[in-house]
């Protein structure tokens, strides 16, 4: 059946395409796709559960004002550093903007950067009254081989994968000069894995109170925090190193925001609330919470679940398995123009005793954590430094600068020190490790350069240490990693890209000691990866990309090198005004999963995927987007992974038999 | 000399620096690292060229290569193709008759091709459409039905489709990919899948009458391959034609003449174990 439909959708598209006139339309995002792989593209098997595309989808739900929107509240548009969302401030200081594409005209905002925050920002006419809008999202995707635990019913609900999600805000009417305006905003979502029994399995949702005397917000129910550089508090995905080289370092969070997003562990369930006294700005937040957690015969908790799946017997344990008790707050002070300093504290209490990682074996059902950060950021230099202290005074430090001397040069530069034994549950900062924030020093140097007009060139280099051992190097050890990416504008509708990154990191090797044990060795690896990509945005509704893409893996001697390959050739246009295509077909083959490859996929929207590729095979997916009428699109993804000499794949429970691993999903939004 | 001195000028352009210097790095990286499988081919042009032909495509046997490039066909077009003993084989003889038509909104395409002899032998009818996408764009499809037949086993038939994409990114550079047999066509009770190549390629005109093209193609079972190509067009009328690819390793070379509506070309291309083959080729072009 999917044959035939492929079959329908190939030898329609001359068709369609001789028949009509085509026009241009939003649905493309080329340019802004390019810049969302840049951030994620060292990015896991599934990035469906990416909390920054939600929140970054929540600004595209209700753009920001750009002549009232405030550092922060730019700085949250992913692309954008403090300096540029600085030099727009500035800009708007001299003369409001009345389009966005005056945007242009601010030092550092190049054509992508404009293409990729054009859906984030908006030049709004003040709301002269009330006003309600809403967003309704439906998902459903299934996959159309059926894995074993289905078979034997060891997985007791449907396929299915569904989610829905509702978001509805009324508005006060707008006020001249004033940033904020009464709001009452909730949102609510249900979520069901496949295999599980509940079409709610996960649930959740938020009220969000907006008033204008101080500014004033409150949430109830899901929120996250976001604090300074993310060695407190920070959500679960973030961006880290990648071709981006400078966006990423500074985070500069931005406070409490509501939360529904899919990760059913990394957000805070209470309330929240944040006011603002004239310089002074206050974040207070309370929460209690089910975690998911796997409780050891003492009562203790051995780990936390971070799959969010609960099918089984074994993982139905799992959920909901002990609560947390959380209370916090946060102070910044702006003592003048840029220059911030804040601070945050909190106290946590779990219903069972946590086993601290690289604690020394140390149990507790309390932790706690300090920390005060300091950033000054004008229109050429971003300074930034946080420090924490968790219970057992074990301080942890990140500290940087991104500095632009001209429009044609970037110089990032970032130290961070984490040290083995700081417990850190809620942060995300900087770093090898992203969420595990301890175990690491390292310095971080990231350079942007256009020496012409038409050459970009991006790199860096980081070096890295875990003092201790980690989760898979059993000893101390140590690395680095560099990155140099050149990106030739040869006109202005093609463009070539050619990426080298090199990373030396330790590895392991099962190993026989004399009396025949099994022990680990530690070895070097050196990974090396080179990218050919070539980009024709032929006209407005056709872009074409090809991509080459080579990898090496050598090994200190004791074990054979390793290599891949991918070939790749993605098509974007536009059908009809009102219809898009996107579709790939990619071919690879590596000699195994050490040295899988990735190349960020197009999805559905509010969805991502960046699947890992390895073995012998090919990918190919097709996404159709139709807009119904006026603010209600459908949307429909196919995709396929068809592998060569193998039999089954997965494992466990998971294994599909056969070669070939198809998922069908199909999404409505309604916007009103 | 004159041509020597329009090559120098080139080069020295900015575009031309550019584009050169993508060109260098693309064969020295691809040479360097890849190995690749074995592909004859169909037509003297093509052959010559090592079978980079991908974003070529300039003629009727874009049918095999990449059916977008049909589009570039201006007249109706004929051709009478044939591998007498392939590695000195008279058993593995091939021939190959395909004619194309270029309509208003399309050009359509047919070929027939037979390859072996009494005990093994393959046999495949296709028909082509290719179809401009946008003004630097263009889409083809291929549909082949192959039948095996094999002496005292019987014989099975398939169909399989190809499809194409070639693209103009600059004046006298075009990118081509073709993918062959997407569908993952099996045969046999074993399902046997025939092989799914994955071809990309480039090729760049700096003048009107010469030609170099690029090429990558990797099956999913077998190693990638490189192959490059040129050609030269003499006085408008003879054409000469080389090219080298690796896995395997194998060398080729070409030459056609053109008279009144007549093109009578010949291609030779030595494979690295099993010697030279042999290919000519007589078609028939009525330019519009």
């Amino acid at each position: 059946m999917h044959r035939s439909f492929f079959y329908s959708v190939i030898f329609s598209v001359p068709v369609a395409l001789s028949a009509q006139k085509l026009q241009s339309v939003d649905t493309l995002k080329v340019s802004e796709d390019v810049s969302w792989e840049k951030l994620f593209e060292t990015g896991t098997e599934d990035e469906e559960n990416s909390s920054t595309i939600d929140e970054a989808e929540q600004i595209e739900d209700n753009p920001l004002n750009l002549n009232t929107a405030t550092l922060e509240e730019l700085h949250r548009i992913p692309v954008l550093t403090n300096m540029i969302a600085s030099r727009i401030i500035a800009r708007r200081k001299l003369a409001l903007f009345t389009s966005v594409d005056e945007l242009i005209t601010v030092e550092g905002v190049t054509p992508e950067i404009l293409s990729f925050i054009r859906p984030y920002v908006r030049i709004r006419k003040m709301r002269e009254k009330s006003y309600m809008a809403g967003v309704l999202l439906s998902r459903v995707s299934s996959e159309i081989e059926k894995r074993k635990g289905f078979m034997n019913d060891a997985y007791p609900g449907s396929p299915l994968k569904i989610l829905n999600k509702i978001r509805l805000a009324v508005g006060d009417k707008e006020v001249p000069l004033a940033s904020t305006i009464s709001t009452i905003e909730v949102g609510a979502l249900t979520e069901k894995d496949p295999g599980e029994r509940s079409i709610a399995n996960f649930s959740g949702g938020f009220g969000c109170i907006s008033l204008p005397v101080f500014s004033t917000q409150i949430i109830i129910g899901n929120y996250q925090v976001e604090a300074a550089e993310g060695l407190i508090f920070w959500r679960a995905s973030a961006m880290s190193k990648g071709s981006n080289v400078i966006a990423p370092t500074c985070k500069n969070g931005s406070g409490i925001h509501p939360y529904l997003s899919t990760d059913e562990n990394s957000f805070l369930q209470g309330i929240a609330a944040s006011l603002e006294f004239s310089s002074v700005h206050f974040q207070m937040f309370y929460s209690n919470k089910p975690v998911n957690a796997t409780i050891d015969s003492l009562g203790q908790i051995s780990s936390t679940d971070q799959s969010g799946l609960f099918r089984t017997e074994n993982e139905l344990h799992k959920q909901k398995s002990t609560r947390e008790t959380l209370i916090g707050c946060r102070a910044i002070a702006y003592l003048c123009e840029g220059l911030k300093l804040g601070g945050t504290v909190y106290r946590t209490h779990f219903k069972n005793p946590l086993i601290l990682k690289n604690g020394n074996g140390e149990i507790t059902p309390q932790l706690w954590m300090q920390g005060m950060d300091i950033s000054y950021t004008n229109r050429n230099i971003d300074l930034f430094t946080e420090l924490a202290a968790d219970r057992s005074h074990e301080i942890a430090m990140i500290g940087g600068m991104n500095y632009e001397p001209m429009t044609s040069l970037s110089v990032s530069f970032v130290v961070r020190k984490y040290p083995p034994e700081f417990q850190s549950i809620h942060g995300n900062a900087f770093g090898e490790s992203g969420r595990d924030v301890q175990n690491e020093n390292g310095v971080y140097v990231g350079v942007k350069v256009q020496p012409i007009d038409w050459v970009c060139v991006s790199t860096y280099y980081d070096q890295f240490n875990h003092p201790q051992p980690t989760q898979f190097i059993p000893a101390a050890s140590h690395g680095n990693d560099f990155l140099a990416l050149a990106e030739c504008q040869i006109t202005n509708t093609f463009q070539l890209a050619f990426r080298y990154k090199r990373k030396e990191s330790p590895s392991t090797l099962d190993d026989y000691d004399l009396y025949g044990r099994m022990m680990k060795q530690i070895i070097p690896r050196v990974q090396k990866y080179y990218r050919l990509t070539s980009e024709l945005a032929s006209s407005s509704y056709m872009q074409l990309s090809n991509r080459i893409e080579w990898t090496n893996i050598k090994y200190d001697g004791m074990k054979k090198s390793e290599h891949g390959i991918l070939l790749s050739q993605t098509m974007k246009c536009t059908l009809l005004p009102s219809l898009a295509l996107r579709a790939r077909v990619a071919i690879f083959e590596t000699d195994s999963y050490d040295s899988r490859m990735y190349e960020y996929e197009d999805d559905l929207p509010r969805a991502s995927s960046n699947p890992a590729l390895y073995g012998r095979g090919l990918r190919w997916y097709l996404i159709l987007q139709y807009n119904i009428f006026l603010k209600v699109d459908i949307g429909l993804k196919y995709s396929q992974t068809i592998k060569d000499d193998v039999t089954s794949l997965g494992s466990g429970l998971d294994e599909i038999k056969g070669h070939t691993q198809s998922l069908l999903a199909m999404q409505v939004d309604v916007r009103f | 000399m004159y041509v020597c001195k329009k090559y120098s000028q080139f080069l020295l352009s900015q575009q031309g620096k550019r584009i050169s210097a993508v060109y260098l790095i693309c064969l020295l990286v691809g040479i360097s690292v890849l190995h690749s499988m074995e592909n004859n081919g169909r037509g003297t042009k093509a052959i010559g060229m090592a079978n980079a032909f991908v974003a070529v495509s300039d003629n009727l046997w874009a049918i095999n290569y990449n059916p977008a490039g049909l589009i570039q066909i201006t007249g109706i077009q004929c051709s009478a193709f044939i591998i007498p003993n392939q590695f000195g084989l008279p058993e593995l003889r091939t021939t190959a008759l395909a004619a194309a038509v270029p309509l208003s909104f399309t050009t359509i395409a047919c070929k027939v091709e037979k390859f072996g002899f009494d005990l093994y032998k393959e046999t495949e009818v296709g028909i082509s459409c290719a179809s401009k996408l946008d003004h630097n764009i263009s889409g083809g499809l291929t549909l082949n039905l192959h039948r095996f037949d094999i002496a005292r086993y019987g014989s099975t038939q398939n169909l399989i489709l190809n499809g194409g994409i070639l693209a103009s990114v600059l004046k006298g550079m075009e990118v081509g990919f073709n993918f062959n047999n997407m569908m993952g066509a099996t045969i046999g009770r074993l399902n046997e899948k025939i092989p799914q190549l994955f071809a990309l390629g480039t090729c760049w005109s700096p003048l009107h009458d010469f030609l170099v093209s690029l090429e990558m193609e990797k099956d999913v079972r077998s190693p990638a391959s490189i192959k490059w190509g040129m050609e030269q067009i003499v006085f408008g009328v003879l054409a000469f034609r080389a090219g080298v690819a690796n896995n395997p390793e194998k060398y080729s070379a070409g030459i056609a003449v053109k008279y009144s509506f007549f093109e009578f070309g010949y291609a030779g291309y030595s494979h690295v174990d099993l010697g030279w083959t042999h290919q000519i080729e007589v078609s028939f072009n009525i330019d519009n």
